[in-house]
C-alpha cells in the first residue's frame, strides 16, 4: 500500500471524470445521459476508493497517514503535502458518500447544461477532498478558496429565481473571510519559513501576534460554519441553490469551517483559542437559540432547514472550544451526523419541490396520505434532526451537552433550550406539511417516491440509525487524533475550570 | 575621445536590427500596391521573433555600451524578451482586424515596431537622457496608433488626450532630470548612488527632481494619482491598440522603475518608500471602486489595470531580489491574462463591430461556450481566485511585502481584491447567469474567426490555468534575471 498514492488518486479521480465529461460530444440528449452516467460512475468509484482508504487506515497511529509530499515551489518551500488522520477521514467518507447521492438526486431534475453541471460537481468533489487532505497551509487555502468557483456557478446557473444575488452574497462573504486567512498564512510563512502545518504547529507564536493570527483564521472559518452574526449568506444560498447544491453546501461546505477550527485554530494557536473560547461560547449559544427561533418563523421549507443548520452548527463550535474530549468528539460526531441529516432534509424538500414547484410550507398539507414511503423516511430525518435517542443526531448533541456541563451549568441550559426549540420547529414543520388532510388541489396528483429516490434516500436513513445505535466506529477512528488535539490544553484546563 | 567599436555595437544588435527592419518595412509599404498591411505585418512578426533569438543568444553578463548610455544584462534581456513576446501576441491578434479595418494603413505595424524599439531602449537605458529618448520614441508611436481611426471622434479624443497629458508627463521627467543634473552633475544611473552620498538628502532640488521623475513614470504606468487618461484611451483606441497599450509599455516602464528604485536608489529607500505605499494603496482601491460602475468593457479593463498596477507595486517595498521576482511574475501573468481577455473580445463581433459593452456578452455561454469559459477563467484569475495564475502571483507579491515587514498594505490589498472580485464576477454573471429572454436585442453576437486570435486566446487560457501546477521553470528564469541587479 505504501507505493500507491491513494490520497492523490482519490483527490484527482473526480477531476478525471470531469475531464472525460468535457470530451463527450454527441447530440444534446445523449451527451446529457452520458454525462450523468460518467459522473455517477466516477463518484461511486471515488467512494469505493475511500472505503479502501478506510480499510488501510491505522487506527492506533496518532500521526498523519498516507503521506505524500512533493516539492512544488522550492523557493517558498511550498510542497504538495497531503495526508489524513482520524479527523479528516470521516469528512472524506462523508464527501464521497454524498456526492453520488447528489448526482442521483439531480438525475431527472437538472435538464439544461447537464454536462457543465456534472463537471462542476466533480470538480467540487476534488476540491473538497483536497482541502480535507491538505497538510500545507497554502495548499489548503487553494482548495478551500477554489471551492467557491464551482459553487458560485452551481448556485448562479442552476439556482432559483433570486440566484444571482445569492451567488454573489455567497462568493463575496466567503472570499472576504478567507483573504484574511491568506494574510495570516503569509505572516506565518514570514515567521516560520514554511507552511507545512506539522512544522508550524511546533512553533509557538508570541501572544499578541497569536491573537491576530487566530482572529484572521477565525473570520474565515466562522463565515464558512457559519456562526452568528455572519450567517446571513447561508439562507440565501440554500434557498436559491438547486437541491444538490444545497445538499453539498449544508452537508460538506459548512463542515470545512468546523474542520478548519479543529485542524488549524486549535493546534496552531492553543493560547489564543483558550483566550477567545468564552466569546465563541456566547456566539454559539446565540446561534443555537436565535437560529432555532428564526427557524420557527420560516415559511419557506429550505429556509427552515437552513436556519436549523446554523443552529446545529452552533453545537459544533461550542463543542470544539470546550477543549475536552467529550466536546470535540461530540462536535466531530455532530458535524458528520448533521452532514447526513441535512442532506436528507434537503433532498426531501427537493422532492416535494419537484412535484409542486413550491417551497412554501403553507401550500402543503396531508402529504403523508399521498406519499407514505416518503413520509416514513422524512420522519426519520426529522427525528434525527431533533436529536432523538437512537438516531445519530442524539449522540453528538449529548456529548456537547456533557462537555458544556464542565464549563457552566447555565450554558448547558441555553444549549438544551436549543434542542427543545429544534423539536418545536421540526415537528411543527412535519405536522404542517405531512399530516392532516390534503387541502391544496395541486397536491392531489402527488406520487410517492420512485425507485431512484428510494435508492438515495434509504442509505441516508440507514446511516443515521446505524450511527445512532452504534456510534463507536467514528469514535474509534478519531480517538487518537482528538487526543492529540486536546493534549496541549490539559495542563492549563484545570486552572481555568471555572471559565 | 572614445570611438565606437563593433564590440560596443554588438550588445544592441537586436535594436539595430529592428530599426533596419522598420525602415525596410516603410519601403515595402510604399512600393507594394496591394494588401500592404498583411505583408508588413508578417515582416514585423518574423523580425520580432528574430529579435528574441538575437537577444537570447547574446551572453547575459553585464555590459554597457554607447558611453554608458545603455546597459545590457540578464535582467534587461529578460524584460526585453517579455516586451517583445507581448508585442508578438498583439501582432498575432491583429492580422484579420487590420486587414478589415485599416486595409491601406501599413503604417500601423511599423509604428508598433517603433514603439517596441522605444520600449527596449527604456529597459536598457542607463542614463536619464537615453531614458528620455526611449520614452519619447515609445510614446510618440503610441499617440499615432491610438488616433489612427481618424473618423472616430472617441479615438481622436483619446489620441489628443493621451498626447497632451503624456507630453506633460514626459516634460516632468525631463525637468526632473535637469534638476538632478544640476544638483549632482551627472545623468548616469551608476553615478547616482555615489553622488547621493555627498549631498544632504533633504535637499529640495533632489526631492523635487526625484518626485518629478517618479510622477512621469507613474503616469505612464497609469497609477493613481496620474491615472485619468487610462479609461479614455482604452475606450477610444481600437481594441488591438488597447491590448498593446495595456501590456508591453507597462512592462518596459515598470522594469525601469524597479531597476531605478531598487538597484540605484537602494540605500535611499526612505526617499521613495512612502510615495510608493500611498500610490499602491490608492491605485488598488480606486481601481477596484470605480470599475464597479463601468458598462464599457474597455473602460472596465482600464480601471482593472489601475488596480493591478497597484498590486504589482506592492512588491517593490521589499527592495530585494524576491521582490523583483514577484513583480516580474505578476507582470507576466497580468500581461498574459489581459491579452487573453482582449483576444476573447476580438474573437467576437456584434453587428459588424467590436464588442463594447458588458451587456453584449449575455448569451455568450450558450452560443460560444469555449470563449465564455476562457473569459470566465481569465476573470477568476484577474480576481485572484485560486487555482489560477493570478492568485499565485498576487500571493507572491503579498508574501514578499509581508516578509519585509509591511503588513497593512497587503491587508488593504486583499480588501480591495474582495471589492474587485465583485465586478469580475459580474462579467461571469452576465455570461452565464442571465437568461437570454431577458435581453433579446443583444443576441447578435457572431464569431469573428481568425487563426491568430483563437490561438492567442487558447495559449493565454492554458498558461493561466496551468501556471500554478509548475511555476518552477518560470521562477528559475526570474531568479537569473533578478540576480543581475544585485
Amino acid at each position: 500500500m505504501e507505493s500507491l498514492p491513494l490520497l492523490t488518486l482519490i483527490i484527482i479521480l473526480p477531476s478525471l471524470g470531469a475531464f472525460a465529461i468535457l470530451l463527450i460530444k454527441n447530440d444534446p440528449q445523449s451527451v446529457a445521459q452520458n454525462a450523468r452516467g460518467v459522473a455517477l460512475l466516477t463518484s461511486i468509484a471515488t467512494f469505493l476508493l475511500s472505503l479502501v482508504l478506510l480499510n488501510y487506515f491505522k487506527i492506533s497511529c496518532s500521526d498523519f497517514q498516507f503521506l505524500e509530499k512533493y516539492s512544488w515551489v522550492p523557493k517558498f518551500s511550498l510542497n504538495y503535502y497531503v495526508g489524513i488522520d482520524g479527523i479528516s477521514l470521516p469528512f472524506i467518507l462523508l464527501t464521497t458518500f454524498l456526492v453520488p447521492i447528489t448526482i442521483l438526486a439531480s438525475w431527472n431534475v437538472i435538464l439544461e447544461k447537464v454536462k457543465e453541471y456534472m463537471i462542476a460537481f466533480l470538480v467540487l468533489e476534488t476540491l473538497i477532498i483536497g482541502s480535507f487532505c491538505a497538510l500545507d497551509l497554502v495548499l489548503f487555502y487553494i482548495f478551500f478558496e477554489a471551492v467557491l468557483i464551482p459553487m458560485y456557478l452551481i448556485i448562479g446557473i442552476w439556482g432559483g429565481k433570486d440566484r444571482v444575488h445569492a451567488a454573489f452574497k455567497f462568493f463575496l462573504f466567503t472570499l472576504a473571510g478567507s483573504v484574511f486567512m491568506l494574510i495570516a498564512i503569509l505572516v506565518i510563512y514570514g515567521e516560520v519559513g514554511t507552511t507545512d502545518i506539522v512544522e508550524v504547529s511546533r512553533h509557538t507564536f508570541v501572544i499578541p501576534k497569536q491573537y491576530w493570527l487566530w482572529a484572521a483564521f477565525f473570520i474565515s472559518f466562522a463565515i464558512k460554519v457559519p456562526m452568528w452574526p455572519v450567517h446571513t449568506w447561508l439562507p440565501n444560498a440554500h434557498v436559491e441553490a438547486p437541491t444538490a447544491g444545497s445538499v453539498i453546501l449544508a452537508a460538506i461546505l459548512l463542515k470545512m469551517g468546523g474542520y478548519g477550527f479543529l485542524r488549524f485554530s486549535l493546534p496552531l494557536f492553543p493560547e489564543a483559542s483558550q483566550f477567545f473560547a468564552p466569546y465563541i461560547f456566547s456566539l454559539s449559544i446565540i446561534a443555537v437559540v436565535y437560529a432555532s427561533l428564526v427557524a420557527l418563523a420560516q415559511e419557506d421549507m429550505k429556509k427552515l432547514v437552513a436556519y436549523s443548520s446554523i443552529a446545529h452548527m452552533g453545537f459544533v463550535t461550542f463543542g470544539i472550544f470546550t477543549f475536552t474530549e467529550y466536546g470535540i468528539k461530540g462536535a466531530l460526531f455532530q458535524m458528520i451526523s448533521h452532514g447526513i441529516i441535512s442532506a436528507g432534509m434537503f433532498l426531501c424538500v427537493g422532492i416535494l419541490y419537484n412535484h409542486t414547484h413550491s417551497r412554501e410550507i403553507i401550500r402543503y398539507s396531508g402529504v403523508r396520505s399521498k406519499m407514505p414511503y416518503f413520509a416514513f423516511i422524512f420522519m426519520i430525518y426529522i427525528l434525527a434532526s431533533i436529536g432523538l435517542p437512537g438516531t445519530s443526531g442524539f449522540v453528538g448533541e449529548l456529548l456537547v451537552l456533557l462537555a458544556s456541563f464542565e464549563k457552566k451549568g447555565w450554558m448547558t441550559f441555553m444549549i438544551g433550550l436549543g434542542i427543545i426549540l429544534s423539536a418545536a420547529y421540526a415537528l411543527w414543520f412535519y405536522k404542517r406539511v405531512m399530516l392532516g388532510r390534503v387541502m391544496n388541489k395541486n397536491l392531489e396528483k402527488l406520487k410517492d417516491i420512485t425507485l431512484v429516490e428510494k435508492l438515495y434516500l434509504f442509505p441516508i436513513g440507514v446511516v443515521i440509525i446505524f450511527l445512532g445505535i452504534y456510534p463507536k466506529p467514528l469514535f474509534t477512528v478519531s480517538k487518537t487524533a482528538i487526543e492529540k488535539i486536546i493534549s496541549p490544553f490539559y495542563p492549563t484546563l484545570k486552572t481555568e475550570g471555572q471559565l | 575621445m572614445h570611438t565606437l567599436t563593433l564590440a560596443e555595437l554588438l550588445p544592441i544588435a537586436p535594436e539595430f536590427f529592428l530599426i533596419v527592419v522598420a525602415l525596410l518595412m516603410l519601403l515595402i509599404g510604399v512600393f507594394k500596391k496591394t494588401s500592404k498591411t498583411k505583408v508588413v505585418n508578417y515582416v514585423l512578426l518574423f523580425s520580432l521573433v528574430i529579435a528574441i533569438s538575437l537577444i537570447s543568444i547574446f551572453p547575459s553578463h553585464q555590459i554597457t555600451s554607447f558611453h554608458n548610455f545603455f546597459l545590457i544584462n540578464a535582467y534587461t534581456q529578460f524584460c526585453k524578451i517579455l516586451v517583445i513576446t507581448a508585442v508578438i501576441l498583439v501582432v498575432l491578434m491583429s492580422f484579420r482586424n487590420f486587414e478589415n479595418d485599416h486595409p491601406t494603413q501599413f503604417e500601423i505595424p511599423i509604428l508598433i515596431l517603433f514603439s517596441t524599439i522605444g520600449m527596449m531602449l527604456i529597459i536598457s537605458s542607463n542614463d536619464l537622457i537615453s531614458l528620455f529618448m526611449g520614452i519619447e520614441l515609445q510614446s510618440l508611436a503610441l499617440y499615432i496608433l491610438i488616433a489612427i481611426p481618424r473618423d472616430n471622434i472617441l479615438a481622436t479624443e483619446a489620441g489628443l488626450k493621451y498626447f497632451i497629458l503624456s507630453a506633460l508627463a514626459t516634460s516632468l521627467i525631463l525637468f526632473g532630470s535637469s534638476l538632478l543634473y544640476g544638483l549632482i552633475g551627472t545623468t548616469e544611473f551608476h553615478n547616482f548612488a555615489l553622488a547621493f552620498k555627498e549631498i544632504p538628502l533633504n535637499n529640495p532640488m533632489l526631492i523635487v527632481g526625484l518626485t518629478m521623475i517618479l510622477s512621469g513614470l507613474i503616469f505612464k504606468l497609469s497609477l493613481v494619482p496620474f491615472h485619468m487618461w487610462t479609461p479614455d484611451v482604452y475606450e477610444g483606441s481600437s481594441t488591438i491598440i488597447t491590448s498593446l497599450v495595456a501590456s508591453a509599455p507597462k512592462i518596459a516602464i515598470f522594469s525601469l522603475l524597479m531597476r531605478f528604485f531598487i538597484q540605484i536608489m537602494h540605500a535611499h529607500y526612505f526617499l521613495w518608500e512612502t510615495a510608493f505605499i500611498i500610490v499602491a494603496f490608492l491605485s488598488t482601491f480606486l481601481g477596484a471602486l470605480t470599475a464597479i460602475f463601468q458598462k464599457n468593457i474597455k473602460r472596465f479593463l482600464a480601471y482593472s489595470t489601475i488596480s493591478h498596477m497597484g498590486y504589482a507595486l506592492i512588491g517593490i517595498l521589499s527592495r530585494n531580489q524576491d521582490g523583483i521576482e514577484s513583480m516580474l511574475s505578476y507582470f507576466i501573468v497580468y500581461m498574459v491574462t489581459v491579452i487573453g481577455v482582449f483576444a476573447c473580445l476580438l474573437n467576437l463581433r456584434n453587428q459588424g463591430r467590436n464588442v463594447d459593452t458588458i451587456e453584449e456578452l449575455v448569451n455568450l455561454s450558450r452560443e460560444y461556450p469555449l470563449i465564455a469559459a476562457t473569459l470566465a477563467v481569465l476573470m477568476f484569475s484577474l480576481a485572484g481566485i485560486p487555482p489560477f495564475g493570478g492568485f499565485f502571483v498576487k500571493m507572491n507579491v503579498f508574501m514578499v511585502a509581508i516578509k519585509a515587514g509591511y503588513i497593512l498594505l497587503p491587508i488593504g490589498g486583499v480588501i480591495a481584491s474582495v471589492i474587485a472580485a465583485f465586478y469580475y464576477l459580474r462579467i461571469i454573471k452576465v455570461m452565464y447567469f442571465n437568461k437570454t429572454e431577458e435581453n433579446p436585442s443583444l443576441m447578435n453576437l457572431e464569431r469573428y474567426k481568425a487563426f491568430g486570435t483563437t490561438m492567442v486566446m487558447n495559449i493565454t487560457a492554458l498558461i493561466v490555468v496551468f501556471y500554478g501546477l509548475y511555476p518552477q521553470m518560470l521562477m528559475l528564469a526570474l531568479r537569473d534575471a533578478a540576480k543581475a541587479l544585485f
